[in-house]
């Protein structure tokens, strides 16, 4: 079934929109793929609600779009790596977890790890896929991120599509055009612009010595694409 | 299974068209604008097993707004004022002491206009493909071309509009909504109710809605657009969203039994959820007591909202202790009153008594003659309670934030009772007396009293609650 979605408001004024499904020990999974994300119709494709219903058998799910995306507030000017942290701590607090385990994904990474130095005491686990500390590092090699900035500022489907293709493969054409059309309804190109500008600054360097939460670091496949 | 129709009267004396269909957790749907025939309805299917499958789990009230339908006709004035007097009326006919209410497309900020003002009547909002303020769309090119249709070429106008909600393809279906719409209301009535609807913009009461509020839409509808639903979502407090797939504004045409399924969910009834629902309290006998402060409108005009709700306050924090001396639960507060119940009927009088003889020693310790320095003397407001009781085991249901509540007659009828209550008096049913025969209360029989809404007379006893009584 799919869930139903809740708002819960930042300090500074966002609407954030959430769902919980499942029993058991919370598990937050961090807004995938940030900046992007739409926890609504992630449900309508296929792979997605696979992996949803997949974690749902053994443990409480919470998924959220960030501020600028999705069914969240979309028209906002902060985009901060505390920002981003803020709309976390939000959802957290509304729903009264007391510990929950973390999942962040390539961008979302930074904010993860952010969130488990500042409430050690909260984040019962911290899994890290695809991530990386330092927004700077998010593409790999060499001219795939000036070729990929100038698309995005030209050709918005294009842009979409070339991401996904990327890291589905090329030969997974329909999930990857389903995937696409949800980036697009789920941020504005030029949110998408400015948001990735914020992404490159973020640096949790510093703060990786204060996790204190067991942290799984996974990398699958080679990964060359920003997004 | 065509349900008869009845009338209301409004406080300004205009007759309202209702029906009922179904038993249980009242829903009352309101009309949408600018069409509105709740008994010409009935002969779409779509329609008619539309209203049957919602009134499966629930009694549902249907009304034509004034101007409409089966309503009087000879009306000009259609305000929001107006809207709410409609659907008061209704209302207060059937008694309803609590009920969820359905906003559709134009009805939308009516719901949230009654929902914002009457907390306490409105148990949960849904809200169906709608809006707070639709000036963008009512300035549309489409929308004005519209209207231009409307008012040039009447027929052409209500075709074209039953053509866009039922589909191109099916017109023998669209022929008739067509020819319902035109029995519906005059061209001038829908002129001017439906131009004025659309004027009503709501924005500034969404943070103060208190209700459980379900936010309904179909992403593919083309006005308002999803990002419109995501709005009133986020806005009103703790809203929840329910995004369906499919392109028709009206609920009852393409997956009705999405929508179903959204509002069963909502509504705490389907079947599926409910093992994992507690009661808010043991089921069986309880004995419900409410409270309402007398006068509190007078008092909120007379020293303001702020300080009016200064004293109110203090009228929270000595209901709030005694029921917490005397085991009572608290159902709810109404901001004036309080609702409560208890698993005995001696605790309950007790509990009544303990709270009269709190205010009555806050009353006293006031300053007998106030000094009439501005704002000061106001502060030390007189506060006189009604109170009133009656047991019998009403329906316990949790809305879905966890939070209990109680329903069904016994609850209607002691709040009926406090409402005939003077002011620091204690009004029991006489159930509530046998219960506690023998305990030592003084009751003083006032007779059978004719209650709001029920056919059968109540007998009242005072409780008398003065240690020189």
């Amino acid at each position: 079934m799919e869930p139903r979605i809740q708002y819960a408001k930042t300090k500074d004024g966002v609407s954030i929109a959430f769902w919980s499904l499942g029993e058991g020990m919370p598990f937050v999974s961090l807004p995938v793929p940030l900046p992007f994300g739409h926890i609504q119709i992630e449900w309508q494709i296929p792979e997605w609600r696979g992996l949803h219903e997949r974690m749902l058998q053994k443990r409480r799910v919470i998924r959220y779009d960030s501020r600028g995306a999705g069914l969240s507030d979309r028209d906002v000017q902060d985009y901060s790596l505390d920002a981003l942290v803020l709309d976390l701590e939000t959802v957290v607090d509304r729903l009264g977890l007391e510990q929950c385990a973390l999942l962040g994904f390539m961008a979302s990474g930074p904010v993860a790890i952010a969130y488990a130095a500042r409430h050690p005491e909260r984040v019962s686990r911290l899994v890290l896929w695809h991530s990386y500390v330092r927004g700077s590092q998010r593409v790999g090699s060499p001219g795939v991120g000036e070729a990929l900035e100038k698309l995005l500022e030209t050709n918005w489907e294009v842009y979409t599509e070339t991401l996904t293709h990327s890291a589905f493969g090329w030969s997974e054409g329909e999930a990857s055009n389903r995937v696409a059309a949800l980036l697009r309804e789920g941020l504005t190109q030029e949110m998408a612009q400015r948001a990735w500008a914020a992404i490159d600054e973020f640096d949790v360097t510093d703060l990786l010595p204060h996790v204190r939460a067991p942290t799984l670091v996974t990398w699958s496949s080679p990964q060359h694409e920003r997004g | 299974m065509e349900p008869g129709i009845q009338y209301a009267k409004t406080s300004d004396g205009v007759s309202i068209a209702f029906w009922t269909l179904g038993e249980g957790m009242p829903l009352v749907l309101m009309p949408v604008l600018p069409f509105s025939h709740c008994q010409g309805e009935w002969q779409l299917p779509e329609w008619r097993s539309w209203y049957e499958r919602l009134a499966e789990k629930r009694m549902v009230v249907r009304y034509d707004c004034r101007g409409f339908g089966s309503s009087q006709r000879d009306v000009s004035d259609f305000s929001l004022e107006a809207h709410m007097q409609d659907l008061e009326a209704v209302v207060d006919r059937l008694g309803l002491e609590r009920f969820a209410l359905w906003g559709a497309s134009i009805a939308g900020p009516m719901a949230i206009a009654y929902a914002a003002h009457h907390p306490e009547m409105v148990s949960h909002l849904l809200l169906w493909c709608t809006w707070a303020g639709a000036s963008d769309f009512y300035q549309s090119p489409r929308a004005r071309a519209l209207r231009a249709t409307r008012d040039t070429d009447w027929e052409l106008y209500t075709e074209t509009v039953a053509h866009a909600v039922r589909g191109w393809s099916e017109v023998r279906e669209s022929e008739s909504y067509a020819a319902i719409i035109r029995e519906g209301a005059t061209k001038e009535a829908m002129r001017a109710a439906a131009d004025l609807a659309y004027e009503f913009d709501v924005t500034a009461l969404l943070p103060k809605v208190q209700t459980p509020t379900l936010v309904l839409h179909r992403r593919q509808v083309p006005y308002p657009e999803v990002d419109v639903a995501r709005g009133l979502a986020s806005r009103i407090p703790d809203a929840r969203l329910a995004l369906l797939e499919g392109e028709s504004a009206a609920a009852y045409l393409g997956d009705t039994e999405a929508v179903l399924a959204a509002i069963d969910e909502f509504l705490g009834e389907d079947e599926e959820a409910a093992p994992e629902r507690q009661p808010a309290s043991p089921a069986g006998l309880q004995t419900i007591l409410f409270t309402d402060v007398e006068g509190s409108t007078a008092l909120t005009q007379r020293l303001g909202d702020a300080k009016a709700r200064e004293v109110l306050r203090e009228h929270e924090r000595i209901v709030r202790e005694a029921l917490k001396a005397h085991g009572g639960s608290e159902v709810k507060t109404m901001g004036d009153g309080f609702m409560a119940s208890f698993g005995s009927a001696v605790k309950a009088l007790e509990c009544a008594i303990a709270i009269q003889r709190a205010f009555e020693e806050r009353n006293a310790s006031l300053p007998a003659h106030p000094e009439p320095v501005e704002g000061r003397a106001e502060h030390h407001a007189l506060l006189k309670v009604r109170i009133g009781l009656n047991a019998g085991e009403p329906i316990a249901e949790d809305d879905p934030d966890g939070r209990g509540d109680l329903f069904g007659t016994a609850v209607i009828r002691a709040a009926r009772i406090a409402a005939l209550a003077q002011g620091g008096e204690i009004l029991a049913a006489n159930v509530v007396r046998e219960l506690a025969e023998g305990k030592g209360f003084m009751f003083g029989d006032r007779g059978e009293v004719a209650l709001r809404g029920f056919d059968d007379p109540v007998r009242l006893f005072e409780v008398r609650w003065r240690e020189d009584a």
